[in-house]
């Protein structure tokens, strides 16, 4: 069988080892970078996004795209605004729902009716046409517990999660509908699977008594309702003591963080999902040849045997202050260090 | 009323457990004892420190540390005196700030672990780098605090920090959020005096800022 992306992220997710390692660089601001575009002229042309998207598949040969055009697309769907900088990625602005008592009467948008989210749909649909069925396409989407900060802000969020039991509720299910609708749409248009964002179930933020009560819950009901595979992303946040919950998700790929042990993260998934990570995304800015390397070399050998493991950085999107000659020492290392079978010294 | 440490961990429990009247006893009982400030350094600061050092020990959640600060805020707020001062009799002037963001949380806990401590503390909330600079400018603060969620607006310190040794103008940039605690060595990259991983780091470090020279 002729080794194609696809076949190398079917393999990982089997647990099984194929040609080498698969590769998920989440380059998404470069292919401003080598465009010669600010981000905001980038993303707001669904042209200019599959044509980034192929360059840098083009130049560094990695194993997914994205039609990914910035989470704060979502903020801007609720009736929120986009601030756009030069220098990384698009932020979202002020909280949408100014004050608690308008939660009761919150309704979640559709997706049709939201610009921004058709143009990353058109993204997706031109990245499938020019890719075909060879090279996976990552869909992202804020997962009910997490978008509630985006709508809400982190502080009034966490009061209502704390302390207001009904509103809680009534944020999740309308976060669900619009995870669930957004989530489809990508899947539709043709994303191999959806990456859930859920940086708020992260056991850095809440504690695992409500991760259990409450954020599991809401992770696998919204799951379910996906036609297509998920990914759960923490936001950076270690997932190896919270594995048999995410196991139960129904999430087929978990992200690890950088700050925990990629084999003790595998070990502890045991089989039940693959583990993706775990580059050190704010590091590798100032990384050399060398160092990228030993790096790449390091997560090879704790966590490619056997499959079950796509290399990628912790984050979800590299850094914009991340060189493209950096990015070009990855991909060489990855390509040379994660093939199979993968040696003692990898 | 127990001893002084067994009533800093009631306090301590209370927070956790989000019992507000439980904390506001104990509170007003130690105030009514030994003066509000008394009563932060010997309830409410203890109490804050060892949820900061439970989160980082991963044994607490931030949800948890937010909420016990919030509550200590709330309870406090009503007993400080307008300028606490520090230990040389005079008020440090510090001020919080967001750098280009609207992420708040990070801000909204060191406020309230610094307030409950008994500081005084400016809130800028977000701030570009004009508006950073013409408010140390205008305002002169002794520290500035600095909250940064992405790697562009902790890069952005490194900026303000040349900007302000060029007009001469001298404050104690203290950092802090996810960009510097995944790279430990970005905060003396961008010229910051020191960088803390949780709001009652800001506490200390601000304590440390403050104290006289020997």
């Amino acid at each position: 069988m002729t080794p194609t992306p696809m076949n190398r992220l079917m393999a990982a997710l089997s647990h099984r080892e194929t040609d080498r390692v698969p590769f998920f660089l989440f380059a998404t601001l470069h292919g401003a970078r080598l465009m010669g575009l600010t981000p905001r002229e980038y993303f707001l042309d669904a042209r200019r996004v599959v044509e980034g998207q192929l360059r840098m598949r083009a130049r560094w040969d990695h194993d997914c795209l994205t039609g990914f055009l910035g989470a704060a697309l979502e903020h801007e769907a609720w009736g929120g605004r986009i601030l756009w900088r030069d220098d990384g990625p698009p932020n979202a602005g002020e909280p949408v729902v100014r004050r608690v008592e308008e939660i009761p009467a919150l309704e979640p948008p559709r997706v049709h009716d939201c610009p921004g989210l058709l143009r990353s749909l058109e993204a997706v649909r031109g990245l499938r046409a020019a890719a075909g069925a060879d090279v996976p396409i990552v869909g992202v989407a804020m997962a009910p517990l997490s978008l509630a900060v985006m709508l809400l802000g982190f502080e009034r969020w966490l009061d209502v999660l704390m302390e207001h039991p009904d509103l809680r509720d009534r944020m999740l299910r309308v976060g669900e509908e619009f995870c669930v609708e957004w989530s489809n749409a990508q899947l539709e248009a043709g994303a191999t699977a959806v990456a859930l964002f859920d940086p708020v179930c992260s056991p850095l933020l809440i504690t695992p008594a409500m991760y259990r009560d409450r954020g599991l819950p809401c992770q696998k009901r919204t799951i379910a309702r996906l036609r297509g595979p998920a990914a759960l992303h923490l936001g950076s946040a270690p997932v190896t003591g919270m594995a048999d919950e995410l196991a139960q998700t129904g999430a087929v790929i978990v992200a690890a963080s950088a700050m925990e042990d990629i084999a003790k993260a595998k070990a502890a998934a045991a089989g039940r999902f693959t583990i993706l990570g775990n580059l050190n995304a704010i590091l590798l800015r100032n990384w050399d040849a060398q160092c990228v390397d030993r790096e790449v070399r390091r997560l090879v050998a704790a966590a490619a045997r056997g499959g079950g493991f796509i290399l990628a950085d912790n984050h979800g999107e590299i850094p914009w202050q991340v060189s493209e000659r950096t990015l070009d020492e990855l991909a060489e290392a990855v390509h040379v260090r994660g093939r199979y079978p993968v040696g003692a010294e990898a | 009323m127990g001893d002084v440490q067994s009533r800093d961990r009631e306090f301590e429990d209370a927070l956790l457990g989000l019992d507000r009247v439980a904390a506001r006893e104990l509170l007003h009982a130690c105030a009514r004892e030994q003066g509000a400030l008394g009563a932060a350094e010997a309830l409410v600061v203890p109490a804050l420190q060892r949820i900061g050092q439970g989160w980082e020990e991963g044994r607490l959640a931030l949800a948890q540390v937010y909420m016990a600060g919030r509550i200590c805020e709330e309870l406090f707020a009503p007993l400080l005196p307008e300028t606490p001062p520090d230990g040389t009799g005079r008020c440090p002037k510090v001020a919080l700030a967001v750098v280009e963001d609207r992420h708040m949380l990070g801000r909204r806990m060191v406020l309230a672990a610094l307030r409950a401590a008994g500081f005084a503390v400016a809130d800028w909330g977000s701030a570009d780098l004009p508006e950073l600079l013409r408010r140390v400018e205008t305002e002169r603060p002794d520290i500035l605090l600095l909250s940064a969620l992405m790697l562009p607006s902790a890069l952005r310190v490194r900026e303000l920090r040349a900007r302000l040794d060029a007009r001469g103008l001298k404050v104690r940039l203290v950092v802090g959020g996810a960009p510097f605690n995944f790279d430990p060595d970005l905060w003396r990259e961008v010229g910051a005096d020191a960088m803390g991983r949780s709001a009652t780091d800001a506490i200390r470090i601000v304590r440390e800022l403050t104290e006289p020279t020997p």
